[in-house]
């Protein structure tokens, strides 16, 4: 029996083709001119009719193909009459990206990513808070500058009773009078203030459970708020668990990081980026912070591992955890 | 004001190309009419490509009817210059990894009909085995194997005699190195692949420690 004569075959964006060893087109099935037609069979697999036309021939798909393909791409796309002009094809082309595309977008998009707009969120939230709470102290404050609470009892107490008179334990005050419409507004905007605080922590419940849902590991060793921060700054969860533990560790000190590695002798690497926040570090003595650091992020690069990998929650990495800290601490 | 590689408008220190789709901004860039065509602002601080041209590069390989593969295409600011200097007989495939700038470019390709998006990592030319020959490689990833991955899609797609533009940024390659041993060191890579260095172009002032090549295999 004589040895079967081979064809390379190779999928492209026109339809199927399959050339000889010489690269000459031995078959070819075109696909419908329609973007949403191609996408199908671009993404299944070698349709039935096309292989069965090459029964006398041993079967290949592989990189020869493609190559013959990609050089005379134009030419068949015309020649075989899938496409008028080049503008044409190039018109079928861009819509085919843009299937493909979406196909791939909405795959890619994974839970972590909200916990990242919502840490993101938070973040900022928090920031106009004290911005916004400080513009009310200033304003009320000309009205009544005595009244002395921290923030949030501050725009409280202003969005409850409104003028100083209203107040309990008011007595006298050196601050001008308020009129009704200026009462009315900055009470409204004390209601307003309010809010801001209430929706930080529904914004900070949300994070946390869905932090305890998404990686189970990493919110057992830290503040889950602190969790959601490291995935933010490692951009997803997917990222934070192909970092190394010293990377993990200097993550959110970038500035000092490189500060230090331009100038090695002078200035000294960092300890701590974002895990400073961590309970272990700050309730620590300051000598072995360094150490401690170094001890929490190596389990927090397991922890983001198992998470990602296979999501199951593993006590025994805050059991170690402890006990390597207590040892330290001796 | 002047034609250069005729297809670029030149006025002073400003340059222009032919708005593709004729009252449409891209990135919120300034339009003019001249002699009855509109044409688009090309912002040097914004896209690589016009900061080296405005920096004195000679050869301009990008025509009318190019193919072009474009590695990092991002959300489509230079693209849509590249776009309207290709016009519709030509096509720029775009490879792009992050979904968010995706995202924006999607929204440039609607309009345009002469880029096709394709999401995936331009470290694996495998994920896109059906891109065609193309004329010019445009690489403008900001990765510190971006020589590499650039070495790798012209053996892969550019067509004999083609060109390639490489947009080097020394930060991303190695911080702590002098940006110019960063450029010396990627050019004797390409050297070495058996690119022949046409022109070389440092990006100051519009971009800092940006460097831009061109290159022909």
């Amino acid at each position: 029996m004589s040895k079967k004569q081979v064809a390379h075959i190779c999928k492209s964006t026109i339809g199927f083709f399959a050339f000889d060893s010489k690269g000459r087109l031995i078959y070819y099935e075109l696909f419908s001119p329609n973007a949403e037609n191609a996408f199908k069979k671009l993404t299944g697999n070698f349709s039935q009719s096309f292989l069965k036309s090459l029964s006398g021939y041993e079967i290949k798909q592989d990189k020869i193909a493609l190559k013959f393909m990609r050089e005379n791409f134009r030419d068949y796309a015309i020649s075989l009459g899938f496409a008028k002009t080049n503008s044409d094809l190039n018109r079928f082309l861009s819509e085919l990206g843009i299937l493909l595309t979406n196909a791939n977008a909405s795959i890619s998009i994974t839970k972590d990513k909200l916990i990242i707009q919502a840490s993101n969120t938070l973040d900022e939230l928090t920031k106009q808070i004290n911005v916004f709470s400080e513009h009310l102290t200033e304003w009320f404050g000309l009205h009544y500058p005595e009244l002395k609470a921290d923030n949030e009892k501050y725009a409280k107490i202003v969005s409850e009773y409104g003028a100083r008179e209203n107040i309990p334990k008011f007595r006298k005050s050196t601050g001008i009078k308020f009129d009704k419409c200026d009462e009315e507004i900055v009470k409204k905007y004390a209601y307003f203030i309010c809010q801001a605080i209430a929706m930080r922590k529904q914004i900070e419940d949300y994070i946390k459970n869905s932090m305890k849902e998404i990686c189970p590991n990493i919110s057992s060793l830290v503040d889950p708020l602190l969790g959601a921060r490291l995935l933010s700054k490692a951009g997803s969860l997917q990222n934070l668990a192909k970092l190394s533990s010293s990377t993990i560790q200097i993550l959110g000190a970038e500035k000092a990081l490189f500060r230090h590695l331009r100038n090695k002798k002078h200035i000294k690497s960092p300890k701590y980026g974002l895990i400073f926040m961590s309970k272990y570090i700050q309730n620590s003595p300051k000598h072995i912070r360094g150490k401690i650091a170094r001890l929490v992020s190596s389990k927090l690069m397991m922890a983001a591992r198992i998470d990602f990998y296979s999501n199951r929650f593993e006590p025994k990495l805050k059991e170690e955890l402890e006990r390597a800290m207590r040892k330290m601490r001796k | 004001m002047k034609k250069i590689f005729d297809t670029i408008l030149r006025k002073g220190n400003n340059i222009y190309t032919q708005n593709l789709t004729p009252h449409i901004r891209v990135y919120g860039e300034k339009l003019i009419d001249v002699h009855g065509f509109q044409y688009r602002k090309w912002d040097p601080t914004r896209s690589k490509l016009a900061a080296a041209i405005l920096n004195g590069l000679k050869i301009f390989p990008i025509k009318s009817g190019s193919v072009i593969l474009y590695l990092g295409i991002s959300a489509g600011t230079t693209a849509s210059h590249v776009s309207d200097i290709i016009g519709k007989s030509g096509l720029i495939y775009g490879i792009e990894f992050a979904e968010r700038m995706m995202r924006e470019l999607i929204k440039v390709v609607k309009e345009r009909k002469n880029i096709m998006p394709i999401m995936a990592d331009a470290r694996k030319p495998e994920e896109y085995p059906y891109v065609e020959q193309v004329d010019l490689v445009y690489v403008d990833v900001s990765q510190p194997d971006e020589t590499e991955i650039a070495i790798r899609n012209c053996k892969e797609f550019l067509k004999p005699g083609g060109y390639l533009m490489l947009a080097i940024k020394s930060q991303s390659i190695d911080v702590v190195k002098s940006p110019k041993d960063v450029y010396k060191q990627e050019i004797k890579k390409l050297k070495k692949a058996g690119f022949k260095i046409e022109s070389e172009i440092e990006l100051s002032p519009y971009q800092k420690d940006h460097c831009f090549v061109l290159a022909k295999m």
